[in-house]
């Protein structure tokens, strides 16, 4: 019983290691995205929510957070006047 | 150049313009002039094709302007009253944006953005984005995007009222100087010194009717009564109410201890108006003739209005 | 002419600025990336936790249902993304009195219409031919099995191309229609996914642009003859709204 989830662990690691590669541009989006959502956030104004919340949500929920900021969170200079 | 004949527009049950009709000679500048509220914007918008309308018909250079839309609004230049512009581009974004909607030459326009922007002295703010201008700045580019291509005729709906004194005064100069152009201005304000100064006809707009259409010259010739300005020692109530009662007195406008006198003749009025005066046992401290300006009679026309 | 040139330089520089493009593209080709890591994933990690039975259908995954799952999550929320981040393409030109200048300066609003159609239209067929794409080489990397090849592929993203051009035009014409973009982006969702349900009826769906999807995922027989009716109908329906969308805007107040 031991053994074998010895080996199983041994097994994912190796799986992990060589699924890795794949993993690279999605970090890359994930982290890329992230950072610059950031950086929209503190360059410009953000709307409904203080941008602390926008931040948590920005860092806290995945690639979801970023886009919905981006969406509705970043007051669009289409929009005020 | 523009003939309107019984122009009506409703917002839903509001009657905005009540059948308006009015004309406006070519190279002149035609001033719009109302209270706010009274239609000047929504005649404007109408006029540049913006919005519809629900009865009446409007010619430009003497055609029809809803079956020539499109190739009558080719030579309309409109400066609205509170002007938008896609905010996240800069002065020369939008300007050369506008150049290629109205299909200029585009290596003559590269020049003429360059001019234009001079012209509104906003060639150090040119890279910066629209969005971060002031009130003014804004005006300034809205009046060279109603400019651009030289139109035959402009819109100006208060051109002058986000302006701070010094942009005021730039904006009536510039008017002026299109005045030996041959460009027709159509100008809606509230200002009336403005009108007074660079309009050649006056229009007054009063809650969507026409109260009068004249030529400035003539204006002064009709409506120039001289203003009786007397004041009083004392509240002239009762001093008031027994000049009333004359028949060649037209109205009164009372101010505090001052009143101002508005009369039917004035060459009787003249001789009459210190008898009667001297009759009331009242001490007066000032009497004064003053030449009526267009404020007064812009402030006559409006209150009349109200009283029918 | 001038007006669809103006605006499609506007729509571009629009994009860049309001990161549209970013928005549209990560929405897109994240799912093409992560939907098959996952499926390989979860297997692996949950295999100390789960039952034997569940695992095994976890694992039965081929290149064929991959692809499939990539399919499902890309409408399901590509559609939302594409949805909200365009809903306001003519409401907020109209409310936002955007098209003063433009409008009395003459522009067409059919040049206006048919450059933002056509501008979002090629935008978001090529972000879906490369999450297609993308999502092709890296099941081809992760998994065996199954059935799926290039030519599949394209196929199938031709298809949520063709499919994604009908929405674009039910939203441009929505947005024309409405004052507020939100409503329009809202009705487009729940037009959308509500379609789907008609998928189950056989006589019915093929007059429905939704059973692009369904033939999109029908892997091994994706052209045929079934389609012959979605197709047609599709193009009618993207031509009468966009023709729709140019009659609103030319008689729309726009001051
Ligand atoms: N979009 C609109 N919807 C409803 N009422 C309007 C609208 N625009 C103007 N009005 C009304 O029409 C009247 C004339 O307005 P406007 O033309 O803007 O006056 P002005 O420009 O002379 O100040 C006002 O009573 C105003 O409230
Ligand atoms: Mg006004």
């Amino acid at each position: 019983m031991i053994h074998i989830t010895v080996i199983d662990i041994n097994f994912i690691i190796t799986e992990i290691l060589r699924l890795l590669p794949f993993f690279i541009p999605i970090i890359i989006i994930q982290y890329g995205l992230m950072i610059f959502a950031l950086v929209q956030l503190f360059r410009n104004e953000a709307a409904y929510l203080p941008k602390w919340g926008w931040a948590l949500i920005i860092i806290f929920f995945g690639i979801i957070g970023p886009v919905v900021f981006l969406i509705v969170g970043k007051k669009k200079e289409i929009e005020n006047d | 150049m523009i003939k309107v004949v019984g122009l009506k527009k409703s917002y839903g049950r509001l009657e905005a313009l009540k059948s308006i009709s009015f004309e406006v000679e070519k190279g002149s500048v035609f001033g719009f002039i109302g209270l706010n509220g009274a239609g000047k914007t929504t005649t404007m918008n109408i006029l540049t094709g913006l919005i519809r309308f629900n009865g009446g018909k409007i010619f430009i250079k003497g055609k029809d302007f809803l079956k020539n839309k499109q190739e009558l609004i080719r030579t309309i230049g409109y400066l609205p009253e509170t002007p938008t512009f896609y905010n996240y581009m800069n002065a020369y974004e939008y300007l050369n944006f506008i150049a290629r909607i109205i299909g200029c030459d585009l290596k003559k326009t590269r020049k003429s953005v360059g001019k234009l922007l001079e012209m509104i002295k906003l060639t150090k703010h040119g890279k910066r984005r629209i969005g971060g201008y002031s009130r003014g700045m804004k005006q300034r580019l809205a009046l060279a995007v109603a400019f651009m291509n030289s139109p035959e005729i402009l819109f100006l709906d208060e051109p002058a009222s986000a302006l701070d004194p010094e942009g005021r005064v730039e904006m009536l100069e510039l008017i002026e100087s299109l005045k030996d152009d041959k460009i027709t201005i159509f100008l809606s304000t509230h200002i009336l010194n403005d009108a007074e100064r660079v309009c050649d006809k006056i229009c007054i707009i009063d809650e969507g009717k026409i109260l009068l259409t004249k030529n400035l010259s003539q204006l002064y010739e009709t409506y120039i009564q001289p203003i009786f300005d007397v004041e009083f020692e004392e509240d002239p109530e009762e001093a008031v109410n027994s000049l009333k009662k004359l028949s060649w007195i037209e109205s009164i406008k009372e101010n505090g201890r001052r009143i101002s006198i508005y009369v039917k003749d004035i060459d009787h009025a003249k001789k009459e108006i210190l008898k009667e005066i001297s009759k009331l046992n009242t001490n007066v401290t000032s009497y004064q003739i003053r030449k009526s300006t267009l404020e007064d009679i812009f402030m006559r026309m409006v209150s009349k209005n109200e009283i029918i | 002419m001038r007006s669809f040139k103006a605006y499609f330089k506007k729509e571009i520089l629009e994009s860049v600025r309001g990161n549209k493009y970013l928005i549209l593209f990560v929405g897109t080709i994240f799912w093409a990336l992560m939907d098959p890591l996952m499926l390989k994933l979860l297997p692996l990690i949950l295999k100390n936790y789960l039952p034997a039975d569940l695992i095994v259908l976890f694992s039965t995954f081929n290149r064929d249902t991959a692809f499939q799952t990539f399919l499902n999550d890309l409408f399901q929320i590509g559609t939302i993304i594409i949805a909200l981040t365009l809903m306001g393409l003519l409401s907020n030109e109209v409310s936002l009195k955007k098209l003063v200048f433009p409008y009395s300066r003459g522009a067409s609003p059919a040049g206006v219409v048919l450059a933002k159609y056509i501008h979002y239209t090629i935008t978001i067929s090529l972000f879906i031919l490369i999450a297609f794409l993308t999502n092709y080489f890296y099941i081809n990397r992760l998994f065996t099995g199954g059935m799926l090849s290039i030519e599949i592929a394209l196929k199938s993203s031709l298809l949520y191309i063709l499919y994604y051009s009908v929405l674009l035009s039910i939203l441009l014409y929505f947005s024309s229609l409405f004052k507020r973009g939100l409503i329009a982006g809202i009705s487009v969702l729940v037009l959308g996914y509500s379609l789907s349900i008609f998928n189950q009826f056989e006589t019915i769906r093929v007059y429905l642009p939704n059973y692009l999807l369904f033939k999109a995922a029908d892997i091994g027989h994706i052209f045929d003859n079934s389609l012959i009716p979605t197709v047609i109908i599709s193009f009618c329906i993207i031509i009468l709204l966009v023709f729709f969308s140019i009659l609103r805007m030319k008689k729309i107040d726009v001051a």
